[in-house]
């Protein structure tokens, strides 16, 4: 399992999800490739009903990883508001995964 | 000058017509109302999610129309304001005389999840393998956090959203015309919670449009857009989606129209959701003290405000792209005395926003205008 593929400014370190192309602070076209796991549940919710064509089901929320970016992502079991938890991408989604896992 | 406006039907099982067909019947009904003819227009813009693989050129073509000005927007939401701003600095530059505004989509079964699970790139690489299920989740988060935040429950949504339902019974355009009351919105089912039903726009399929004017026809009221300001990526998607960033434009806005938020008669508010009405009128500064509960019982409840005189797309319908002109259309209309039974009385000043594209968790445009009747 894979932790969150964050973008590192090279320039001022800014860290950010999903990827730009230019920094949002400093303009830098310079990026550092790298993984960030732990962050804090910010918002949950369930996913009760979706249009046709699209799946319900998932709970989902906010998680605020500890370097910065707030990401969303499939809440595993007990990963609820105010938990930490470790965030890790499973076919192609961040799923936040309740501390210790 | 906007010299008309028009709206074709909202329905929620298109027929046969196409994006096409519903843009061009919005044109003829714009250009009816303002008095001009098709070989009059020499300035067309454009937005729809349904156009592929057409583009302003192809409806150009389409419709007939020999032009001298031309632009396509993508801003969804926000597209409405964004092609009046270009129209009206078009028209006042003298590069075009009259200028077509369309907006509008065909949704057919499975159109509008296939949109919402691709409409952008960050949505398709990484909402959709969640399944977020489409937007409603994560304003449903965000409704969560302005809960939080002011201390709101979903009776404030509640009163907003019957507010908008008891508007649009007098709007013979309107989706949803029957009554609704509180206990109705709180015992709906729900969609993502805090969403209930009533909390998320009707998609349909229809178009809208306006006519910018160089000169309008003498005799009926005309509009003036006094004032347009637009916020573009104000925070780069790290806040919680609470402020639009028209709350860093609305001493522009407020200082170039020559009013301020105790002068407007009507306000039509980009309404995807129940919770982003409130957070605009508080961006522009028309919410008393920060207190939305409070705002939406005693100035929307009591129509203190008309705001979503046409019930607005929680109960109008979302007609795509046309929702960014929905509310542009039933300003003019206000202003121009064409609203029926839903006339404000006396309407001159009225407030119009827009918001949408959501770049990831929230919408990444917002704009607004204030527009004026001229006699």
């Amino acid at each position: 399992m894979t932790g969150v593929p964050v973008s590192v400014c090279a320039r001022c370190r800014r860290v950010v999800f999903p990827a730009r192309e230019l920094c949002p602070g400093c303009g830098s076209s310079h990026w550092h490739r790298d993984e960030r796991s732990a962050g804090v549940v910010e918002d949950a919710t369930v996913v009760e009903r979706a249009p046709r064509g699209l799946r319900a089901g998932a709970r989902v929320g906010t998680v605020r990883l500890d370097d910065g970016p707030r990401l969303v992502a499939r809440l595993g079991p007990g990963a609820e508001i105010g938990a930490r938890v470790r965030v890790v991408i499973e076919e192609g989604a961040p799923v936040a995964l309740r501390y210790p896992v | 000058m906007i010299a008309g406006a028009a709206e074709t039907r909202y329905a929620r099982r298109p027929g046969p017509e196409t994006t096409l067909t519903l843009l061009a019947a919005a044109a003829r009904g714009a250009l009816g109302d303002a008095g001009f003819e098709l070989r009059d227009v020499d300035g067309l813009a454009v937005s729809s999610f349904t156009l592929a693989p057409d583009h302003a050129a192809d409806v150009a073509w389409r419709l007939g129309l020999r032009l001298r000005w031309l632009m396509e927007d993508t801003s969804g939401g926000a597209s409405g304001l964004n092609m009046l701003q270009h129209a009206t600095r078009a028209v006042e530059a003298g590069d075009a005389e009259v200028v077509l505004v369309l907006a509008g989509d065909r949704f057919g079964e499975g159109d509008f999840g296939r949109l919402a699970a691709a409409y952008n790139g960050a949505t398709r690489d990484h909402l959709a393998p969640i399944p977020h299920g489409g937007p409603n989740a994560l304003f449903a988060l965000l409704t969560l956090r302005h809960m939080r935040a002011e201390g709101l429950t979903r009776d404030t949504y509640g009163r907003l959203v019957v507010a908008q339902r008891t508007w649009a019974s007098s709007n013979p355009g309107a989706l949803h015309r029957q009554p609704l009351t509180l206990q109705d919105y709180l015992a709906a089912p729900t969609v993502v919670e805090p969403l209930g039903l009533y909390d998320c726009v009707p998609i349909v399929s229809g178009a809208d449009a306006v006519v910018v004017a160089a000169r309008p026809r003498p005799g009926s009221p005309r509009v003036e857009v006094s004032a347009l300001v637009a916020a573009y990526n104000p925070d780069h998607q790290e806040g919680d989606g609470l402020r639009t960033g028209l709350g860093e434009a609305a001493p522009a806005l407020w200082d170039s129209a020559g009013v301020g938020p105790g002068d407007v008669d009507v306000a039509a508010v980009y309404d995807d959701y129940p919770a982003m009405v409130l957070i605009q009128l508080a961006d522009l500064g028309l919410v008393e003290n920060g207190d939305s509960a409070r705002f939406v019982e005693e100035v929307i409840a009591t129509r203190r405000l008309p705001v979503n005189t046409s019930g607005g797309q929680l109960a109008a319908g979302q007609a795509g792209a046309a929702g960014g002109l929905h509310g542009l259309v039933e300003a003019v209309r206000q202003l121009r005395g064409r609203a029926g039974e839903r006339q404000v009385e006396d309407a001159r000043v009225a407030l119009v926003t827009g918001y949408g594209m959501v770049a990831y968790r929230y919408g990444a445009c917002a704009n607004a205008a204030v527009l004026r009747r001229l006699e």
